[in-house]
């Protein structure tokens, strides 16, 4: 397997977790393979709201242990898609 | 009739908001508000959407001086935009642009000041900056808030000067004498720093008016992640420190904050004290904080309809006390009335409660077509109103679990989503999607005119909804059909 096949696998193994955490966290009667990586989390697609960005910062916290901040414009970004969380859930994880 | 002040600050030179790394003091934001009020367009009422303090305060300020009405929708759906422009055709938005309101006229602060130069040299008579606001008359009508109302119409609330001026100063009275006398000298900056709108009682009230009616330093930012809690808190302590100051801020926010903080462990320097409303806090919770934070965690119950009614220190007492204008009487056994020296004089309690004498109570329930969610309140009938209107159903309602309901409520302190909606729906015959399809088009309808907290957390596609002889919904009933659904 070359570097960025195992680049692609490591998004997608991560991707999976985090789809598995929405899940248990906000207790969706969802599976994995229910969430398009690229749907909207909030808003269209899954629908979440401002309770639930909460509950799914403590449950971030508490699996990857990094907190998660709103203070810049990319935050909007940050919760766009189980994809763009995954990603910065990458970049920030500490465990 | 008489006129009160905006402003109880020491001097012009007093700091009132701290916004973007330094603060703006009552000099400064006077000058500003005369800047805008000879720039913003003839209007009747404001719509002010500013989340940042700083933004929201300005409108606010521009609203008391050009004695216009600033309105609070209990939501912002597409659909209450809809409803604004019909009933208020002089209406100004403030707000950044944004495509939702492009049927709106909109006044953007932001781009109002981005030419704008304050400078501190400005020569400006002290005389003439006091009169830039002067002191309001108390009968001015200052805010319409909206509850949601039963029948799919807003219900609108007049707010005039003297209501705020009430309220704040018996919050004040009870919430902040500590506060204010503890390390009160010259060197102490006392701040509120909030997690909730200003744009709802509870925030304009507790963040705003306390402030202003205090001479307290109002920070801009609406942190929402504990992190960012953290972050103001830090930024303010080194601002304080940098200007041989000392800090001491009480932080206005929810039991939905406060638990987000206690489970990631966050650290929050210089909080005094914490004030929580919009829901009943566990004692357990507010005992945790009160322990990792050192400081005091208070409560303050209310409604859209009165304001602030009564407050408690959490792991103190059950029994809330109302504040000082307030007393209750009881019309039946049911019906508790809240008689108050505000403009809506008097007003039936929303929620059961366990009378104790004419200023306690106990607070046991909300009453059954009451939803309240994260501070949010709306009428089942409304939720259902609009559920039901969906062509592709025959029959529907929505459902909440009570937090009074179960006798477990200790047990639940890691759970936010305890008393989230579910909804039950009946399909019509004719219909011909799968499951998944209509519970994505059944959101996709609602979305339009409820906000999304109240949106169903779960939709059960049932063959029936145990309706009684009268066509009745009991609570009873659709309990067991949940626990039916949950075995399945």
């Amino acid at each position: 397997m070359n570097q960025s096949n195992t680049q692609l696998a490591q998004d997608t193994e991560l991707e999976n977790q985090t789809a598995q955490l929405i899940i248990d966290t906000l207790n969706l009667e969802l599976e994995i393979i229910d969430i398009d990586p690229e749907d909207y989390l909030f808003g269209e697609g899954l629908s979440l709201d401002s309770i639930d960005a909460l509950e799914l910062a403590m449950a971030i916290t508490q699996t990857f242990g990094f907190q998660l901040r709103s203070d810049d414009s990319k935050n909007r970004e940050i919760f766009r898609s189980l994809r763009t969380l995954a990603q910065h859930i990458a970049n920030n994880k500490t465990i | 009739m008489s006129a009160h002040p905006v402003f109880k600050y020491k001097s012009l030179d007093s700091p009132v908001v701290f916004f973007k790394g330094r603060w703006i003091t009552l000099k400064e934001l006077l000058i500003t508000v005369d800047y805008l009020s000879k720039k913003v367009p003839d209007h009747q009422y404001i719509l002010n959407l500013y989340d940042e303090r700083y933004y929201f305060l300005i409108g606010f300020l521009l609203g008391l001086k050009k004695k216009t009405i600033s309105l609070f929708p209990s939501t912002i759906t597409s659909h209450v935009l809809e409803q604004l422009k019909d009933k208020y055709k002089a209406l100004l938005v403030l707000s950044d642009p944004e495509q939702a309101l492009n049927d709106f006229q909109i006044f953007d602060l932001k781009k109002q000041l981005s030419d704008y130069y304050f400078s501190s040299k400005n020569q400006v008579s002290d005389k003439a900056l006091l009169s830039i606001l002067p002191e309001i008359e108390l009968n001015q009508h200052v805010v319409t808030i909206f509850t949601s109302g039963s029948t799919g119409q807003p219900k609108p609330y007049v707010k005039q000067w003297n209501d705020l001026i009430i309220s704040s100063r018996h919050l004040t009275d009870t919430l902040f004498t500590d506060f204010i006398h503890h390390s009160n000298n010259n060197k102490t900056l006392h701040m509120l720093l909030a997690t909730v709108p200003a744009q709802h009682m509870y925030g304009l009230e507790a963040s705003i008016m306390v402030a202003l009616q205090n001479g307290f330093l109002i920070h801009s930012n609406k942190p929402f992640f504990p992190q960012d809690i953290t972050q103001c808190l830090e930024e303010m302590s080194l601002f304080a420190e940098k200007n041989q100051q000392l800090l001491a801020t009480a932080v206005i926010t929810t039991p939905l904050h406060l638990k987000a903080c206690i489970n990631t462990e966050v650290s929050l320097p210089n909080v005094e004290q914490f004030i929580s409303a919009t829901a009943p806090l566990q004692e357990e919770l507010a005992q945790r904080c009160e322990q990792q934070y050192s400081a005091h965690v208070m409560e303050i119950f209310g409604c859209t309809e009165v304001g602030s009614i009564a407050t408690r220190r959490t792991i103190a007492n059950n029994q809330w006390t109302v504040l000082n204008d307030i007393s209750l009487e009881v019309l039946n056994q049911n019906d508790v009335q809240i008689n108050t020296l505000r403009s809506i004089k008097k007003f039936l309690f929303n929620d059961i409660i366990e009378l104790i004498d004419d200023r306690h109570f106990i607070l046991k329930g909300r009453k059954e077509d009451m939803i309240n969610i994260a501070g949010k309140r709306t009428s089942l009938a409304y939720l259902n109103h609009h559920l039901q209107s969906y062509e592709a159903l025959s029959d529907a309602c929505f459902y909440q679990n009570s937090y009074f309901e179960d006798s477990q409520i200790e047990n639940k302190t890691n759970d936010l989503s305890e008393n989230r909606l579910i909804a039950f729906v009946v399909l019509k015959q004719t219909n011909k999607f799968n499951k998944q399809q209509i519970n994505k088009k059944i959101r996709t309808h609602l979305q339009h005119s409820i906000e999304s907290i109240f949106l169903p957390k779960k939709i059960f596609v049932v063959e029936s909804l145990p309706r009684n002889a009268t066509g009745k919904l009991p609570q009873s009933e659709l309990k067991k059909l949940l626990r039916q659904q949950d075995k399945e």
